[in-house]
Formats: structure tokens, sequence, C-alpha cells
């Protein structure tokens, strides 16, 4: 008896296997593949994924790759011939789609962006100048384009590599913001060793900032006083329109000097070579202030942002001369950038082109950023001048027509539901937008304001953003550039932390020689000429 | 010259093929795992000559056309910067292991067996081999707490002591080998003494006996009767620990790495990795080559290993 009712139980559950599959529904299935985003509560029922899936009738399904590893795990799917997604939400740098467009892994996407029908919001919402530049910027060194391109032009996020500095501190030892290198050594000296938090212990931070990070490079801000320093161009530079590499210049042995000394006196943490964002986050937010300047793109570091407990502590300071009167701003110009991919096992790629270049359409563009229309933002003109008019009641100088978009809610930092976080293509100025209500009492300038003010007069125009490839330079860069660019990154970090004696400089310099740098030079150089004939 | 007699010799008069007969359900057994070692260890083996072609996914492994030199992904590997310091690291950190690691589980397991009260020992066993359960990210997770120059045991009685800040350890290129090795002497030390335990516990009481009544003290019974008793099972350990030497842990020094401790933590498993899968989309062509130069070595390294034991008259794997 009790054989049969187990029997009859395992065939129900059976049963209630299959009855679902059974009952799904007939819509196309497109698979996407992404790496993961903690700030997002659940891909399946987020507010974008759910316009998409109403829109055209189809079932959308996430495979999620770790988030730094994306690129890596979805290289090596395509590449061990394993069953791909349709789609991959992924960006991959040059060498990487190149070599994955030539082997046929992933399909060229001209035609589909030469046919209207197929595409009707990319021509309806991106203007006809923006859709060439768009794709030649992600164009592969083969000539046809492979990915849908990301493109939000935002000044805010071309000048990241920022300095915030404790205000509080500052005022504790009436000090005024440092101006140059000198200057700066002093105060971090005064912060590290003066026990500004009046605790008694040393357990005061001078600068503390992540290896890599959004804005978070611990040499950039101060080696900027010496030579111009970029890290997302590999530091190289333009000079009157050569482009050189920075590290093999002197100026740049004496900006490793001055950081070396600061980190060898412990004023910039060496922490700042290991640490990560939590850890970060949990010095930057503890009750007793123990963090003194910090490097960094974002305020979300502090709970709050720059309006919170710790944050509102925080100003952002001007760049640095040093000791021959330089200073430099970085600027990473805004460039579309590589944002998804149509793998060659799509079964239906017109469709998967279809869905995707709907979010070209505006308010599905602003909604990846801002979340939904009409919850978290607006643009409703009754609702900017409403808006504009707070604004100007407490004296900030802001037009209504320079507006685009209102924000109900600002939760980029938060863990939400309403957008992917721009990991769909989009197209979008990111910059035209103001919070419903002023959040200050008083037209007290924002960061926003600070960098604008401060940062933007300390940048030049010519800067390398664009990187046009041919084929042959693509396959000799996979080889230099990425021996090259760790080599530089190890002995920077070993320079400046003292594992490396500067001493050894000639032979760091010897060593780049044996590892062609001439030739890594010249693709840049190639590089930069076809930018600038675009 | 005669050949060695074989002392198995006259074991049986019967042919092999009649005494697998006679017991064909054992050799049924064998099937599982020949069949394992086959499709999974053998076969993939193929995917060894990935290290001499220029790989494309849209040729598969043996569509791809040869490498042209063939020893292409070879000589890059030779004449890169990192060669040098990568070997380096893979051969400290390994022999460094071995000797810190090899011979502390045999003198645990003599001091345990040593133990009067076999309650205790069996209590002292349990405690000492449940580290080695500890996964590795969950263990370089504990080893960075415990590190922290702040909030980390070492960090707070440094500073309590010392009235300073602690140096950042983690950071430390001269640091991290000792931290990789000896945490790990710490997770297998349990563990790695219970097949000598084992051993020992197969030790003729009799000869303990006769030799209390010759009036040996315990320690010269540790040294020639369990000593002995356990030496052939440390000697196939010994060589089966330097046929893997190369094959340093890589989840736990890729967990460990950072930009300030890669001068030292860099090892051909991670290098691999880097350069077969990450970086500009992966080469696995250069990824296969580098790997199965680490595979050579170890490969002579055993042979050699077990020949030098085999000549000193001790066990020998074949």
């Amino acid at each position: 008896m009790n054989k049969r009712l187990l029997a009859f139980a395992l065939v129900l559950m059976m049963l209630c296997g299959i009855v679902p599959l059974a009952l799904a529904d007939d819509r196309p299935v497109l698979v996407i593949a992404r790496g993961a985003d903690s700030m997002i509560e659940n891909l399946d029922t987020n507010y974008q994924t759910r316009i998409l899936e109403e829109k055209f009738n189809v079932d959308i399904q996430y495979v999620v790759y770790p988030a730094s590893e994306a690129a890596t795990k979805f290289g090596i799917i395509a590449n061990s011939n394993s069953k791909m997604p349709d789609i991959a939400c992924i960006g991959l740098d040059a060498a990487t789609t190149l070599n994955m467009g030539n082997n046929g892994l992933i399909i060229p996407l001209d035609d589909f962006f030469a046919d209207e029908s197929l595409c009707p919001d990319w021509y309806e919402y991106v203007p006809e100048d923006i859709r060439t530049y768009m794709l030649n910027a992600v164009r592969s060194a083969d000539g046809s384009v492979y990915a849908m391109p990301f493109y939000a032009p935002e000044t805010w996020n071309e000048f990241i590599y920022r300095m915030w500095i404790n205000q509080d501190w500052l005022d504790h030892f009436g000090l005024s913001a440092p101006t140059n290198t000198v200057e700066f050594r002093d105060m971090l000296d005064k912060f590290v060793n003066g026990d500004p938090n009046g605790n008694g212990r040393a357990d005061e931070y001078g600068l503390l900032t992540l290896p890599n990070g959004y804005g978070c490079n611990p040499i950039v801000f101060l080696m900027n006083a010496f030579i111009q320093c970029n890290p997302d161009n590999s530091y190289f530079y333009v000079d009157n329109g050569v482009v050189k590499p920075a590290y093999t210049d002197a100026r740049w042995l004496e900006g490793l000097k001055y950081l070396n000394d600061l980190c060898e006196n412990k004023l910039i943490s060496p922490l700042s070579f290991t640490i990560d964002w939590a850890q970060l986050q949990a010095v930057a937010n503890s009750d007793t202030m123990i963090l003194g300047a910090y490097q960094g793109g974002t305020a979300s570091l502090w709970t709050g942002g720059e309006n919170g407990v710790n944050g509102c502590k925080y100003d952002l300071i001007a760049p640095i001369t040093g000791p021959d009167g330089f200073k430099f701003a970085t600027r990473r110009v805004s460039t579309p950038l590589t944002k998804c991919y149509i793998t060659s096992d799509c079964e239906n790629p017109e469709l998967a082109f279809a869905v995707m270049s709907y979010c070209y359409n505006h308010d599905m563009s602003l909604s990846g950023r801002f979340g939904e229309k009409g919850v978290n933002w607006t643009d409703d003109p009754a609702m900017i001048a409403e808006s504009v008019a707070k604004y100007q009641a407490i004296g900030v100088d802001v037009k209504a027509e320079d507006i685009e978009v209102i924000l109900l809610t600002n939760h980029w930092g938060e863990v939400q539901n309403e957008n992917l976080r721009n990991s769909l293509p989009a197209y979008f100025a990111a910059g035209t937008r103001l919070m419903a209500e002023p959040q200050n009492a008083s037209p007290k300038k924002t960061a926003s304001d600070k960098c604008a003010e401060r940062y933007y007069p300390c940048g030049v125009e010519e800067v390398i953003s664009l990187k046009l490839y041919t084929e042959e330079e693509v396959e000799d860069l996979a080889v230099i550039k990425t021996a090259i660019d760790s080599y530089v990154q190890e002995c920077t970090v070993a320079f400046v932390t003292g594992n490396m004696k500067l001493t050894e400089w000639d032979k760091f310099l010897d060593t780049l020689n044996t590892m062609q740098i001439d030739r890594y030079t010249q693709i840049m150089q190639n590089s930069y000429d076809r930018s600038k004939a675009l | 010259m005669s050949l060695p007699a074989n002392p198995y010799r006259g074991y049986s008069t019967t042919p092999l093929r009649r005494r697998m007969a006679a017991r064909w359900q054992l050799y049924l057994f064998l099937l599982i795992p020949i069949a394992f070692l086959i499709v999974f260890d053998y076969i993939p083996m193929g995917g060894v000559q990935l290290a001499f072609k220029d790989y494309k996914a849209k040729l598969g492994i043996w569509g791809s056309p040869w490498a042209d030199p063939a020893l292409k992904y070879f000589n890059r590997f030779f004449n890169n910067y990192k060669f040098g310091t990568v070997l380096k690291n893979t051969l400290i950190l390994s022999f460094y292991g071995l000797v810190a690691g090899f011979p502390l589980p045999i003198i645990f397991a003599l001091f345990l067996n040593a133990l009067p009260s076999v309650r205790y020992r069996k209590a002292v066993q349990t405690i000492t081999y449940i580290p080695h359960f500890i996964s590795t990210v969950v263990m370089v997770g504990i080893i960075m707490q415990v590190f922290n120059t702040r909030i980390g045991v070492y960090g707070v009685l440094y500073t309590l002591l010392t009235n300073s800040p602690a140096p950042d350890l983690m950071g430390s290129p001269g640091a991290f080998r000792h931290i990789m090795v000896w945490s790990g002497v710490w997770q297998g030390l349990g563990w790695n003494s219970i097949i000598y335990v084992a051993a020992l516990t197969n030790v003729d009481q009799e000869l303990h006996e006769a030799a209390q009544i010759d009036g040996a003290s315990r320690m010269k019974r540790l040294i020639h009767i369990d000593l002995p008793a356990i030496l052939p099972t440390a000697s196939i350990l010994l060589i089966m620990s330097v046929g893997g030497i190369m094959n340093v842990g890589f989840e736990k020094i890729y967990l460990m790495q950072n930009d300030l401790n890669i001068s030292a933590s860099e090892v051909i498993s991670t290098y691999v990795y880097k350069v077969g899968m990450v970086t500009g989309g992966g080469n696995y062509s250069a990824g296969t080559a580098i790997g199965l130069f680490n595979s050579g070595i170890n490969f002579i390294l055993l042979i050699t290993v077990n020949f030098v034991s085999r000549k000193l008259g001790g066990a020998s794997l074949w």
C-alpha cells in the first residue's frame, strides 16, 4: 500500500514538472547573456525587461556571468563551440571583437542598421551625424560593425579623477585647500600625524582610494601635477599632434619620486593598491572620521552621497600644480561604447536586432539610466517649469529650456528594479537633468558644479578618444599592448610603494624598448590620426 | 646478465585470462574508473596540439592551421619579460611548500600515535583535520580578515604591542610566500597525517613489546619501529608530490594576488589563466603552450624522483 502511495506521489511530482512546460507560452525566446549586477533586484521582472517583452511579444531570458569576468566567460563559451546565448550584452574590446567576428561567432550588423524597417527608433531618435559617428566608433578593424553602441555624452563623466578632501580636517588645522604638491604633502602630513579626529589614536588615513575603479587609480590626480596622466588611454597623451607614452618621460619619474615619498611616509595609504569598494566604503562611512582624502569619480562612496552624514564633509578640490607649475585634469572623452552583440547561434537575428534597437527609443534609453517614466523621472514640460522655478527661487541659475529630464527619485546607488543600469544599447544626453526638489536651501554648489568650475578648465582639447586600428595592428596589439600595459602597471605600483627602487628606472626603460614600445606608440599614433580624419 | 627475479613468479600457474575470468565481477568494477580516465583524461589530451596551432574557434581544434614556426607560442613565452619571474615564483613556492609541508604531517602522526589516551588522540585528530574542509575562497577570506591591518587579529595585536600602525602583509611580496605556505600547512596538517596514522596502526604490537622488554625508550621505539613502518608510504607520497610540484594551487594564489604582491605571486598557473583566457579575449594557443611546458617539467621531475627512489632501494611507483 505504502509503495503504491509513494509511486503515486512520485508520478504526481513528475507531472507537476511537466505541466508548466506544456502550458508555457509560445512566444519566441531570446536569451541574453550579461554580467551580474547586485544593484538590480530581479532581471526577469525588471521594468525594462517587461517593456521589451510586451512590445515585441518575446520571452527574454537571462544568463548571468560573474560581473568582473563576463567577457572572459563569454569568450570561453563562444570559443569552445558551446551553444551561445542569442545576445550578449557585454562590452568587448577591439581585439576580442575582431577575433570573434573573424571566427563568425558574432554576426555583422551593418545590413541591419541600414534597414530602417528593422530599427525605426534608431532612425527616429538618433540624429544622422551621431548615427554615423556611433557606428564608426564601434566599427571593427575588418570594416564591419558587430556591436550595438551605447552613447551617453555627459561632461560629469569626462573628468572622473577627482580629489575629495575632508573639509572639517582642513578647518581643524586652519588650512585652505592645497593648490600645489608641496601644500598637498603638508596637508596629508597633518592629517596623518596631527590626530585631526582627536581620539588620541593614529587611525587616520591620508589619501586612500582603490587600485582601479571609477576614477580611483591612486596615482592619477597627483601625477597630473607633473605630466598628463590618463590610464584609460594606457597613459598615452597627445603633444602637438604627436602621440607619446607618459611613462618614458623624465617628468613621470619626478612624479614617481613625489608619490613614492608620500607612500613611504604612509601619507598615501599603501592599502590604496589592494582594498576593494566595500572596505573603502566602511572606512569612508565610519562613525569616527578616519578618511582624509579620497580620489574617485563618485560620491556614492558615502551613504547618502555628497549630502550624506560623512559625505557632506568632503570638498572637491581643483587640480594642483607641480614644481614646474604644470597642472592638468584627465579628460576621458565620452565615446560610444560596444554594448551588445548578436551571436551566430541566434536563430532569429532580425528579431533580436529589432528588440535591441528599440533601446534607442528616447524613453527607453533614459529608462536605462533613470528608471520608469512617470515614476522615477519625467519630461513633462509643466513639471520641468515647476522644478526650475523652485531652483530659481533659491537663487540657482538654471533655465527651463536647458533641462530635458526631471528626476523624481535618485536611485542609481540603490538596489532597484526599474532600470537595467545602462546595460542595454542607448543614446541620450545624460547631462540635461535636474532633481525635482533642490537638495539644499541655498544655492550651494554641487559636486557637479565644482567639477565644471575646477576641472574642465584644466583639461585639454587634444586627447585620444576613439581607438581605430587596422587588423594587422590589432594582432600586434594583442601581444604588445597587453604585455606593456601590465608591465607599466606593475612597475608603477612597485616604484610608488618602494618595492622597486627608483634607481632601476633605466632598466625599466630598457625593458620597454625590448617590448617594442616604439611599435606600440606608432600604432597609437596611427589610430589617433584616423580618429582625427573621421 | 640476468633479470631480477620476479617476486610474484610462481604465485599462480593459471594463465592471466583464466584468472580474470574467474573473478570477472571484480574486473567489471574496474570498467568505470577506466572509462572515467579515458573520457576525462585521455581524450582531452588531444587538445594539447593547440600549443602548436593558431587556434580558430570556427575551425575547431583539429581544423586549425599549424603555427608557423611550430614553437611560436613557446618562444613567445620564453622571450617574455615575465618568464623568469613566473618560473622562479612557481619553483620557490612549490619547493617551499614541499619542504615545509611534507615532514610536518609525519612528525604530527608519530606524536599522535605516541599519545597514551585513545580518546584524546581521536579528539586532536578530528579537530586538526577539520580545516581541510574549508573551501579555498573562504580560507582566503579568513586569511585576509586575520591579516587586516586595522581590524584583523594581526593588526590589532601589532598596534597594541608597538603602538604603531601595522604594515600591510597582504600587500608585501616578501610576506606572500610565507602566508601562502604556512596557511596551507595549517589547513592540511591534520588531513595529510591521516594516512600516516593509518599506517602506524598496522604496526605489529609485538615489536613494541619486544623492544620494551629490551629496554627501549618511547623515543627509541618511535625512531626504530614507527618511522620505518611509515617510510614506504612517505616515499610514495613524496614522489607524487614532486610530480605535482609545478601545480601550486591556482585558486588560492589567484585570490591572494594583488597589484602589490604580484612580483612574488605571479606563477605559471595564474599566468596561463591571464594569457589564455582573460587578456584580449584570450589566446588559447599561448595558454596551452605554457600549460604544456608546465606539465613537461612535472613529468621530468616525476620520472627523476621515481628513478632515484628506486635506485636508493626505497619504494617506487613502477
